[in-house]
């Protein structure tokens, strides 16, 4: 194809294109629209004729990419929706309420410490000042997302801060969500009704069939998957009792992908699915914590978007027979291709959620701008430490100058790579794991692992819009509802 | 022992661990050379001069930090010019895109130090209910003389 | 092992502010002479205590690139 000459007409707004196959063009704009189109066509975008009487003005009028269809003002509005965490405030706020756990995780992202470890336990003043930090912030919604290590360790704390938040929440006059992230080894029925009683959504973590699980996940004196399943049946039990909705009241879970996950994506999926779990979220290791060290866990991303197009085709091929499931990483990029709800996931926006969208407390009453930036600091290197609960406010911590510079450096409309790239608009970057993987927070994309994952997945979602017929579609349209306390606005 | 790769010419020293860059001013200006020698400062060293007419050329020295052969000293400058080419592109973008990004920044950051009145405004008007904001429900964009009357006075 | 070694630091690439910091920080290994050079300053670095000047001399410039860099990002990072 020829690119033209001269300077593009007036009539071509500015958009980004990605060759998909063989005459067949996706181009994006800045309000999040897109459209395949042939190669001639894409020609004829360019020099300008797309006019009434094309056989693609209509379409293309409407959705923004030449002049004559939607007015200036409704293109403002979709971009005030779509840049709606520009103005909402730091609403998730991560407790790490210990760095104890009972598992050995061979990844562990959280880099844990062993049960009998003194002085890992978040202490009850403490807590109280994360409390008092979080709800200084101005965001309306109020996260909080108890981790660990495995936070059940710490029930205590945990139970002095919901009360204590339900109370501010009122006082305040915010919008209180909860979240438990735990491995459900400690859950007894006792627990799980307090935290139905007062709302907490739980999440748990599920690599897979028995097997698998264990392996990836050691329970020393134990399987940690008849655990966490037993753990689910409890927490789902009284969530039922109490007639919450269980479209938002049922346990859900991460799906950790390690080097032998990689050729059982069905397997995976289906134990998902006998076990009745509503969402799959797919996340590839990190190279945060512990799992930057562990050897024999890890592959490319070419391994890794493998396993996903078949974790993707096999949940779809659920989903088709009319089973309620969806995968994760799909619906909230569908969220931002089809819609025009920015669906606030921490590392799916411009800029990036850290400190902006969330904080991570550590048991020691540390500051990061995010957990990621924390679990840096457990390897020796806290340059994502914002400041202490005891000296900063919540307006010194957001304001902190390292916040500042993640915000820059993931601001994707001007970053090398993706400011020019067709898929800016429904993805996102990580800073910290630019540093941790390339030493920088800028990105040089071309070798970035994380972004090539991101752009095989978003190359498989497109081509699956490309082709997809009318039930597909619903089910993308279906995945794209939010589901409140289930990483709306969350780290999960 | 030396070639010439676009816009900088490349000489290699394995017995002094050392590879040397001259790099075209021209193409690639003094900020991205600048910032390629940071980011390359944790895996050796880096050491800079301008050369030539019109110091229009900068010589790039790097130094392994620990020994290393003709192959390690070729991924050291090929590694150095592909940051070269990122930071050259990183300059272009923040001339072309650095307002944009800047008026992002500025309305999180604004929102991140906001009370809890104006978030709610804010959130209302922009943030959940986009669509109220050009409504203008204030009737700032009504002319005077029709909101007040002729006299300024009301009516 | 040298025991002295002379350096260029050219004006148009490295502050003086960078240079003074790391005349300051570079104190106990090295006395450190800055005279004016042909475009920018001329630095005669003379090791103390056995160090190596052509290691200090390389150790230097890190140290001047470094801080040269992140005053011109406004010390707070400015992406990187």
């Amino acid at each position: 194809m020829k690119l033209p000459a001269r300077s593009l007409p007036a009539t071509a707004p500015y958009f980004r294109f990605r060759k998909l196959e063989d005459d067949v063009f996706l181009v994006t704009n800045d309000i999040g629209r897109y459209a395949f189109l042939a190669e001639d066509e894409l020609q004829d975008l360019l020099d300008g004729e797309i006019v009434h009487g094309h056989e693609r003005f209509a379409e293309l009028a409407e959705k923004g990419f030449v002049q004559g269809g939607m007015s200036a003002d409704e293109q403002v509005r979709i971009i005030a929706r779509r840049n709606s965490h520009l103005f909402t405030g730091t609403n998730l706020h991560i407790m790490i309420v210990t760095l104890r756990c009972d598992h050995r995780c061979v990844y562990c992202h959280a880099s844990r410490a062993p049960m009998g470890t003194r002085g890992v336990d978040m202490k009850p003043e403490t807590a109280d000042k994360v409390l008092e930090r979080a709800f200084e912030t101005p965001a309306r919604q109020v996260t909080i997302e108890f981790q660990g290590g495995e936070p059940l360790v710490n029930l205590r704390v945990i139970k002095r801060v919901v009360e204590n938040a339900w109370k501010l929440a009122e006082e305040k006059d915010k919008e209180l969500v909860l979240t438990l992230v735990s491995n459900l080894s400690m859950l007894d029925r006792e627990t799980a009704d307090y935290l139905a009683d007062n709302g907490v959504f739980v999440c748990t973590s599920l690599d897979g069939p028995k097997e698998l699980h264990d392996m990836n996940r050691p329970l020393p004196g134990g399987s940690s998957h008849d655990s966490v399943l037993a753990g689910m049946e409890v927490m789902n039990d009284a969530y039922r009792k109490r007639d919450l909705d269980p479209r938002m009241y049922k346990v859900n879970a991460l799906l950790t992908v390690t080097r032998a996950s990689l050729d059982r994506p069905e397997e995976i999926v289906d134990e998902y699915v006998r076990l009745g779990l509503n969402t799959l979220h797919a996340r590839p290791l990190n190279p945060f914590g512990m799992a930057s060290r562990a050897a024999g866990i890890s592959y490319d991303a070419d391994e890794y978007l493998a396993f996903y197009k078949r974790v993707l085709a096999r949940v779809m091929e659920h989903a088709l027979n009319g089973v309620d499931i969806q995968e994760r990483t799909a619906a909230l990029h569908l969220t931002k291709i089809l819609t025009d709800r920015e669906p606030n996931y921490m590392e799916l926006r411009s800029p990036c959620g850290a400190g902006l969208g969330q904080l991570a407390y550590d048991f020691d009453g540390s500051v990061y701008t995010c957990d990621e930036g924390r679990m840096l600091a457990r390897t020796g290197d806290d340059l994502f430490k914002v400041g202490h609960v005891q000296d900063d406010e919540y307006r010194d911590l957001a304001g902190s100058p390292v916040v500042k510079a993640l915000a820059a450096a993931s601001c994707v409309e001007a970053l090398p790579g993706c400011a020019d790239c067709a898929y800016a608009l429904f993805c996102g970057v990580c800073p910290v794991y630019n540093y941790a993987q390339q030493g920088e927070l800028v990105a040089r994309q071309p070798e970035n692992q994380r972004c090539k994952i991101q752009m095989g997945v978003l190359d498989e979602l497109f081509s699956r819009l490309q082709n997809a017929d009318q039930d597909t579609l619903s089910i993308f349209e279906r995945w794209t509802r939010p589901l409140p306390g289930q990483g709306e606005g969350g780290s999960t | 022992m030396s070639k010439s790769k676009g816009a900088s010419r490349t000489r290699f020293f394995p017995s002094r661990s050392m590879v040397l860059l001259e790099i075209d001013t021209d193409i690639y200006p003094d900020d991205a050379v600048m910032g390629a020698a940071y980011v390359f400062i944790d895996r050796c060293y880096v050491r800079l001069e301008k050369a030539g007419q019109d110091r229009k050329k900068i010589v790039v020295r790097l130094k392994a930090k620990n020994e290393t052969g003709r192959h390690g000293l070729e991924e050291l400058a090929g590694g150095f010019e592909n940051e070269l080419l990122h930071q050259a592109w990183r300059i272009r973008l923040e001339q072309s895109r650095g307002r944009l990004r800047e008026y992002i920044l500025a309305r999180a950051l604004l929102t991140a130090q906001d009370d809890d009145s104006e978030e709610e405004t804010r959130g209302e008007h922009i943030g959940q209910e986009p669509g109220d904001y050009l409504e203008d429900p204030l009737g700032i964009a009504v002319p005077w003389e029709e909101k007040f009357g002729k006299d300024g006075k009301g009516g | 092992m040298a025991k002295s070694k002379i350096l260029n630091m050219d004006d148009s690439l490295f502050t003086d502010e960078a240079i003074e910091e790391a005349v300051d920080a570079f104190s106990g290994v090295a006395a450190i002479r800055v005279a004016p050079g042909d475009s920018g300053r001329k630095l005669k670095i003379v090791s103390r205590k056995g160090y190596d000047a052509d290691l200090v001399a390389w150790e230097f410039g890190n140290y001047v690139i470094a801080r040269t860099v992140e005053k011109a990002r406004g010390e707070d990072g400015d992406a990187g």
